[in-house]
């Protein structure tokens, strides 16, 4: 009786123990990860920081800058406070966004590389983590971990900053009250999935990184660099350019014209015509912006399954390669 | 008695030199075993193969486990410390404990703090902040707190100063060995390691030289120290190896007893260092390929 309760007790205690050992091992992974590469978490908070200091003292959203004038703001307030709050998720987001791919590519390249470079790696074989994980957890860092974390990052520095501007807007140096909420929800969900699409159409990017950066001996960012070379050969050799039309295409998924169009409505749109015109509506100003239509691209999903296929090769390279 | 390795022809070439050629030993459990050979000699070849961190040709089961193929299910049971300084500079002493308690499911955290604690090496400090034996002590102190069934130990006392190495092998002998454990070390620096091996491994150009208990080495070796008068009759014997010291010669023998040598002069079992630099210049080390004499 005694025994069997004992047991029990046992059982319960050991399950979700068992639950807690299956993750942990990956989430220390992660951890390691962060503790080595310590600007993926300060780069998005220095980013942020010099965001709000511009909020606090920059003069965009002072009436003498702005090209409009007050009874045309007054005219179109939905409209301008709309745009407003658009611009500022997404001029938030684009920065902290650029920041963030700059340095995951030094991130992807590295963390392959130095710990062979430092004979670390030595260490880090020593302990009971297969390739596969370690590899995993690093994919999983660039692709997933840090954008995530940059999304949160982003999404409350736009609350910070819009109360910046309200206190601004109160004690009189910018016009008026620029927020709008609804604009706001629907931009961070644009930007949520257009952070989703991102993560996954540069999945095989990614993937690349690590694949070079578990092979190179030397130079790893030449190495990352030399699809430029075929590129280079191909317009001096051939005189066409369909390699480079194809990175182009890969690097910058069509989001061009999108964001050209988009551009031109929110600059050139009827908040910024001095002469009055229509308002825009939230629905309008994302008209054709739809990342998730990008799911429909049967290229999102083969460059998926060539990301799988890069990080088993950088598997196999991380167990094969011998250079300590 | 367990196997815990065993290795059939192990084999392994960088370009046109044999790192490894047709090796085989076996290790049972509770030895300590020295892996002895000069630099270049395919020590570290050798254990890269055992701990699965390089591939090789030939048969090697570790544990049971096929070191190719297993090496993260085989860590769990192997511990190994490559010569000093393969901890990541960037870490801090505290991380590495988190780090190796997340991921190890035998570490025990209390026993590395302890161990730690008798040191200068505060858990703040970053690996590159830390002097090369106190870095060596902090993967001790890490290794030691991993109940492991076999540990591997690749010159992990090079570079530091006496002090240290007499200290990381005290604390080897005296913490962490038993008849369970099992512990392969190569080194180059034979006399430190002498007195607490078991087992040695002479290895030269690939090739073992030879395969012995230490107390083998005793039924089998011998060294005989004449004057110059009595060194004509020693020689008739066929020493395999002789050496000037002081006007006297010592000489190794294979295979004979005390009572052949004991009316010639002074008898005694070689030293492991001895026969080492006998062994590496006799003439079966000497056949190996790119052997100088």
């Amino acid at each position: 009786m005694n025994e069997s309760a004992e047991v029990r007790e046992a059982a319960a205690a050991s399950q979700p123990a068992t639950r807690a050992d299956a993750t942990r091992p990956m989430l220390t992974l992660l951890k390691r990860e962060v503790w080595e590469h310590p600007a993926l978490w300060i780069a998005p908070l220095v980013v942020t920081v010099a965001l709000l200091i511009g909020a606090i003292f920059g003069r965009a959203y002072s009436p003498r800058t702005m090209p409009i004038s007050i009874g045309n703001v007054s005219e179109h307030l939905q409209s301008a406070r709309t745009v407003a709050t658009t611009m500022l998720v997404l001029i938030y987001g684009g920065l902290q966004y650029f920041v963030m791919s700059c340095v995951l590519w030094f991130y992807a390249t590295a963390c392959l590389y130095n710990e062979r470079r430092d004979r670390s790696i030595l260490f880090w074989k020593s302990m009971p983590v297969s390739d596969a994980k370690t590899v995993l957890s690093k994919f999983l860092i660039a692709f997933a971990a840090v954008p995530l974390y940059v999304y949160v990052v982003t999404l409350l520095s736009t609350l910070v900053a819009a109360g910046i501007f309200a206190i601004r807007g109160f004690s009189g140096s910018v016009p008026l009250d620029l927020w709008d909420a609804a604009a706001w929800v629907r931009a961070q969900g644009f930007a949520l999935e257009l952070l989703v699409f991102a993560a996954l159409w540069y999945a095989p990017l990614v993937a690349y990184l690590l694949l070079v950066s578990a092979w190179a001996r030397r130079n790893v960012q030449l190495w990352a660099l030399s699809p430029f070379v075929p590129i280079i050969v191909e317009r001096i050799a051939f005189g066409t350019h369909y390699l480079s039309t194809w990175l182009v295409y890969r690097l910058l998924p069509g989001w061009q014209s999108q964001w050209e169009q988009w551009f031109e409505r929110l600059f050139t749109g009827p908040f910024y015509n001095s002469s009055g015109g229509s308002s825009i509506s939230r629905g309008q100003i994302f008209a054709g912006m739809e990342p998730l239509r990008g799911f429909e691209n049967i290229d999102l999903w083969i460059g998926l399954a060539v990301a799988a296929a890069l990080l088993f090769a950088a598997v196999r390279v991380r167990r094969y390669r011998d250079d300590t | 008695m367990t196997t815990v390795i065993e290795a059939r022809n192990l084999f392994k070439a960088y370009g046109a030199k044999r790192a490894l050629d047709s090796v085989s030993f076996t290790i049972e459990a509770g030895r300590i075993v020295g892996i002895i050979g000069p630099n270049g000699a395919g020590k570290t070849t050798a254990l890269k193969g055992i701990l699965g961190l390089a591939p090789f040709e030939g048969d090697l089961t570790v544990l049971g486990r096929n070191p190719r193929t297993e090496r993260d299910r085989l860590m769990q049971d192997v511990c190994f410390i490559a010569d000093v300084a393969v901890l990541p500079k960037w870490m801090r002493v505290r991380n590495a404990l988190d780090y190796v308690e997340g991921v190890h499911p035998r570490f025990n955290r209390e026993r590395a703090e302890d161990f730690l604690r008798r040191t200068d090496i505060r858990m703040g400090s970053r690996v590159r902040e830390l002097s090369k034996g106190m870095v060596t002590q902090l993967h001790l102190a890490l290794v030691l707190a991993i109940d492991a069934r076999l540990l591997v130990l690749d010159e992990p006392t090079l570079g530091l100063d006496l002090l240290y190495r007499r200290q990381f092998y005290d604390t080897l002998l005296n913490d962490y060995f038993d008849k369970e454990r099992t512990i392969l070390l190569t080194t180059h620096q034979v006399e430190e390691v002498e007195h607490l091996l078991t087992d040695v491994i002479f290895l030269a150009h690939g090739h073992i030289v030879l395969s012995s208990t230490v107390d083998a080495i005793s039924d089998r070796y011998l060294q005989l120290t004449v004057g110059p008068d009595g060194l004509s009759r020693a020689r008739e014997l066929h020493p395999f190896y002789e050496r000037e010291v002081f006007g006297r010669t010592a000489l190794l023998y294979e295979g004979r007893t005390a009572r052949e040598l004991e009316s010639l002069g002074e008898v005694r079992t070689p030293s492991i260092a001895d026969l080492f630099v006998a062994k590496m210049q006799a003439p079966d080390a000497a056949r190996a390929p790119g052997a100088s004499q």
